[in-house]
């Protein structure tokens, strides 16, 4: 199982000014092997920058970012990334599209017919192989990103807020899915959204980031609920509501940074 | 798991029918032919400079059925389509490694820009001074409009490929190799098909528009030849066979464009 630690990580990205704006300052987060950690902040916060870190998609400026006590050096192409965008490739069918990661790392091509006719059966698109990305709706491309990530069986898995383009009723059944497929605590999976109950619901740990820039980690709560865990049952319980409005009061301070007023923002209620 | 409904275009669009609107518009050609006919034949219009419909028909069916036509044509197609080749294989290879090198790049790039926004048609009388008034100079009449329409679909869309994409596959662990063949390639041929249209429509106008000013042969000779003898039967049956033609090989290029990007046709 995988861990991943960020050591005193700093991110200074050109402004568009020219003068430099650093994202991230002294951040440092340990993610102990096989938990499901979520990560919050306000918008700009540099959480999206963080996963970029991990994957290598973007080097740090300072500081250091290890995988299974591993620098993190180029592309991680052994783990998997979950975009809030689409990432499917317009041109290849949903078969296509699952079977990438396979066909890239050089798999028979048996073994790829038989693993991607699995997954995408257990993501609920068995019918749909043939079809290109443009004739799926969004939360049926999410499945097959899903499915896309989940055939290669990374043991780290990074996902982008990757729910936040759906509707909330998809976005429901998605959630459930995830935790269906992968939430047996044998992954390790680092998990950024802006919606603080979506995060409680799902991970085992809340990372909340402080507002940018120079952000870096404000405070971290372990849910210690119960698993395994259905979305939708797990909002009666009744640390639920306890732990939304615990966490919410340290992200709304970190929020009215960046908005000013505090009236502005809609007070916690359940 | 709950299946949710794909998005797959129905005939639910509202509006006319396709067939009603393509009877309709077949209706209001028939009514523009049949208005310049009566407008000929009552006097309304000089025939010796409007001609008619059906003198039209006569010399378009003299011309296809005595084989006069043949050469013309030929020699317009052999001009077009080795420009268009031409210009298809040095624009591509331009805009592919100008997209790799970034200081070449950016150095070239304004010469394309500037060759790109001039009306290269004006470049006529200097190529037949050149390359004579063979077919020499209107295939590189041909070459140059193209040239320049194809080197910048395959220049922006290289540097245009969503960096998404590529962060994706290479998660995935593509290779270079890979990054090209599924990435670049696919993204760079929709780009390729989409200036397509206006490259094959360029490849005829170099031709044409050559012939025109100083030949011997071609559709555009023949154009020449209709005005010098105030022959206007003649020149709008030409004008029929160029458009027929092009439009002719839109047709076939759907045909190919529908079978090497499905995914296209399918959204």
């Amino acid at each position: 199982m995988t861990t991943v630690s960020l050591q005193q990580v700093s991110k200074v990205f050109p402004g568009t000014d020219g003068s430099p704006l650093p994202v991230l300052e002294g951040t440092t987060l340990e993610v102990p092997p096989g938990s499901f950690t979520a990560i919050v902040g306000p918008s700009g916060c540099g959480k999206s920058t963080l996963l970029r870190l991990v994957a290598g998609l973007s080097s740090p400026s300072g500081g250091t970012v290890a995988i299974n006590g591993a620098l993190v050096r180029g592309v991680q192409n052994t783990i998997g990334f979950l975009f809030q965008h689409d990432a499917l490739l317009p041109w290849k069918t949903t078969f296509d599209n699952v079977a990438l990661g396979l066909r890239f790392r050089g798999f028979r091509e048996e073994e790829v017919r038989d693993r991607c006719q699995d997954w995408i059966a257990r993501v609920g698109l068995k019918g749909f192989e043939r079809h290109y990305p443009a004739q799926l709706s969004g939360g049926m491309r999410k499945r097959a990103a899903l499915a896309q990530m989940l055939v290669c069986d990374p043991d780290l898995l990074l996902m982008d807020e990757p729910f936040a383009s759906l509707g909330a009723q998809t976005r429901v059944l998605l959630q459930q899915d995830l935790l269906l497929l992968c939430g047996g605590g044998t992954k390790t999976i680092l998990f950024v959204t802006h919606d603080l109950e979506e995060a409680v619901a799902l991970a085992d740990t809340i990372v909340v980031m402080r507002a940018g820039p120079r952000s870096g980690v404000k405070a971290t709560y372990p849910t210690g609920l119960p698993r395994p865990r259905d979305v939708l049952q797990v909002k009666s319980h009744p640390r639920f509501a306890t732990l939304c409005r615990t966490v919410w009061r340290d992200l709304a301070e970190e929020v009215t940074k960046i908005y000013g007023d505090r009236d502005a923002i809609p007070s916690w209620t359940i | 798991m709950v299946t949710e409904t794909p998005s797959l275009p129905g005939p639910s669009r509202s509006g006319p029918s396709a067939r009603l609107l393509a009877g309709l518009r077949l209706l209001l050609g028939a009514i523009a032919l049949g208005l310049w006919e009566v407008s000929a034949r009552q006097g309304w219009v000089d025939p010796f400079f409007f001609s008619a419909p059906s003198d039209v028909g006569r010399t378009l069916w003299t011309l296809v059925s005595t084989a006069g036509l043949y050469p013309h044509l030929l020699a317009t197609v052999q001009e077009a389509l080795s420009g268009l080749a031409l210009g298809f294989v040095a624009g591509a290879a331009l805009g592919w490694g100008l997209a790799q090198h970034r200081l070449l790049g950016e150095l070239i790039e304004p010469v394309m820009v500037l060759l790109n926004a001039i009306p290269r048609i004006i470049l006529a009388p200097l190529f037949i001074m050149w390359f004579g008034i063979g077919m020499g100079s209107k295939v590189a009449l041909s070459f140059v409009l193209v040239f320049v329409v194809v080197f910048f679909a395959v220049y922006t869309g290289i540097r245009e490929v969503d960096s998404r994409l590529v962060d994706g596959v290479l998660i995935l662990g593509a290779t270079r190799r890979d990054l090209l063949l599924h990435v670049h390639i696919p993204a760079i041929a929709a780009w390729v098909f989409g200036s397509l249209r206006v490259t094959v429509g360029f490849a005829f106008t170099g031709a044409v528009v050559g012939e025109f000013i100083a030949a011997s042969r071609g559709l555009g000779y023949l154009l020449n030849f209709a005005q010098n003898t105030f022959n206007a039967s003649l020149m709008m049956a030409s004008l029929v066979i160029i458009v027929g033609f092009i439009l002719l090989i839109f047709g076939g290029l759907k045909v190919v464009e529908e079978k090497l990007t499905p995914w296209k046709a399918a959204a």
